[in-house]
């Protein structure tokens, strides 16, 4: 079973088309970057598989919960699609360890001192062990950011969607969290990865996919599609993007 | 001066019990306004129209009237109705009602000013409306609120004057019937605003206090 199946997806806001039918299907440990101009609604895209953004059309079943159900498709997932922002958005009034283990205390309601030993191993696991018990605050932007992804890690998500997770970022910030991510890659886990790190993509994903206008343009192995895209649109865009020349 | 001084030593505990009047009025009225506040404040983010409405109506009708003739119809109106009550209860129940309009701006736009994205993080992992609203929203909100919830208890504690127009024997009524006996009007009224003063600064040095731990550890 695929672990995202998407056939059709639309989503307008107001009287503009953002997602003008989209399928997507993701396999269970693969590996999905998705670039684009902006404003060629692969944000969009992301946010409605997570259930932020209520879809105006098509058919989505992902982490085998398929939206349009009673409950809002954020809710019915109870954390099985991981979601790391852009601007991170830890909650600033908890600790790094806190942040980590809100999911599962409040959703889960596993017991504490679990949550606490599995809070620690996440954030050793992105080398953010000496820093638990510091607010976000005092963090760097590149900190935030691996704390986030421990913080989604915590729901032990079947999916795990990334929205640009390095835009935010100082340059020399962008390295340990790409490297966090690749650490995920290499442990198979299914991700969905909107990107504008073009060299990222092509290392870390085994499929790329190219959107523009609120549909995919083209997609294919990470290699293939960057270095020889068959697609005028595409070889625009990658041109423009400093990838090919 | 002399008089003066012996006039005030004399009348030190009427002043201090009316100043005990004023302080509970106070301390009742932010209590029971926040409390009622804070539900209106819910009503008033209620996805519900038929919560929001009514909540709407009331801030725009207790913020829109004079708090001087709120107290007027609950103590001398009301008993038309057969609704009677002491003055002191007349007086709690005016501020309480008066209190949660404004509370209720206060901590809906606290609210509202948390970054949508913390309300994003929260429902992504799962957690319900109410989930996020009591362990993500609240908590920050609070910080946001803490200032000018402080403002209102000190606007409060001054607006309690207007209980002595129902009788309510606090601060500024005992004043008034000191000065009647005396004339000493200066003397008994700079007494009066001094004493306001201070449970003011008092008021105002807790505020300073709550706002560094309300942001304590953070940004």
């Amino acid at each position: 079973m695929s672990a995202i199946n998407a056939r059709g997806l639309r989503k307008s806001f107001g009287a503009t088309p953002v997602l003008a039918g989209v399928d997507l299907t993701v396999s269970p440990g693969e590996v999905v970057a998705i670039i684009g101009p902006s404003g060629s609604g692969k944000s969009t895209l992301l946010r409605c598989l997570a259930g932020l953004e209520p879809l105006n059309g098509g058919d989505l079943t992902i982490a085998g919960v398929t939206a349009g159900g009673k409950a809002p498709l954020a809710k019915a997932l109870n954390g099985r699609v991981g979601f790391v922002f852009q601007a991170f958005n830890l909650f600033p009034h908890r600790t790094a360890l806190e942040n980590v283990i809100e999911g599962p205390v409040v959703v889960r309601k596993a017991p504490p001192a679990e949550d606490r030993a599995k809070g620690l191993a996440l954030l050793d696991k992105v080398g953010l062990s000496d820093r638990a018990d510091a607010y976000p605050a005092a963090l760097s932007g590149g900190q935030q950011q691996r704390c986030a992804i421990a913080r989604a890690l915590a729901m032990d998500p079947e999916v795990i969607l990334f929205d640009e997770p390095t835009s935010a970022l100082d340059p020399e910030l962008v390295g340990e969290v790409l490297a966090v991510i690749r650490d995920l890659a290499a442990e198979r886990r299914t991700m969905v990865i909107v990107t504008h790190q073009m060299d990222f993509a092509r290392d870390v994903a085994d499929r790329t996919i190219f959107m523009d206008g609120g549909v995919i343009v083209e997609q294919g192995p990470s290699r293939s599609l960057l270095a020889s895209p068959r697609e005028e649109r595409t070889r625009r865009f990658l041109a423009r993007s400093g990838v090919l020349r | 001066m002399d008089t003066g001084l012996d006039l005030l030593r004399q009348s030190a505990p009427l002043l201090l019990k009316g100043a005990g009047y004023t302080v509970l009025l106070s301390i009742i009225g932010m209590g029971v306004g926040v409390a009622l506040g804070f539900v209106l404040a819910l009503m008033r983010l209620s996805r519900s129209p038929l919560l929001r409405w009514p909540a709407s109506v009331y801030v725009s009708a207790f913020r829109g009237t004079p708090l001087l003739v709120q107290l007027f119809l609950i103590y001398y109106g009301l008993p038309q109705f057969g609704i009677e009550m002491p003055a002191l209860a007349a007086a709690g129940i005016g501020f309480s009602l008066n209190v949660a309009a404004y509370a209720c701006e206060i901590l809906r736009s606290a609210i509202a000013a948390v970054d949508k994205g913390q309300w994003e993080a929260a429902t992504v992992l799962g957690m319900s409306r109410s989930q996020t609203l009591r362990r993500v929203i609240l908590p920050q909100a609070a910080r946001t609120a803490v200032a000018p919830l402080s403002n209102s208890f000190i606007s409060l504690v001054k607006d309690t004057s207007l209980a002595a127009t129902i009788q309510v024997p606090e601060l500024f009524r005992q004043t008034q019937l000191i000065t009647a006996r005396t004339y000493e009007i200066f003397t008994m009224y700079l007494a009066a605003a001094a004493i306001y003063w201070i449970v003011s600064t008092v008021l105002a040095a807790a505020q300073h206090r709550l706002e560094r731990r309300a942001s304590e550890g953070r940004r």
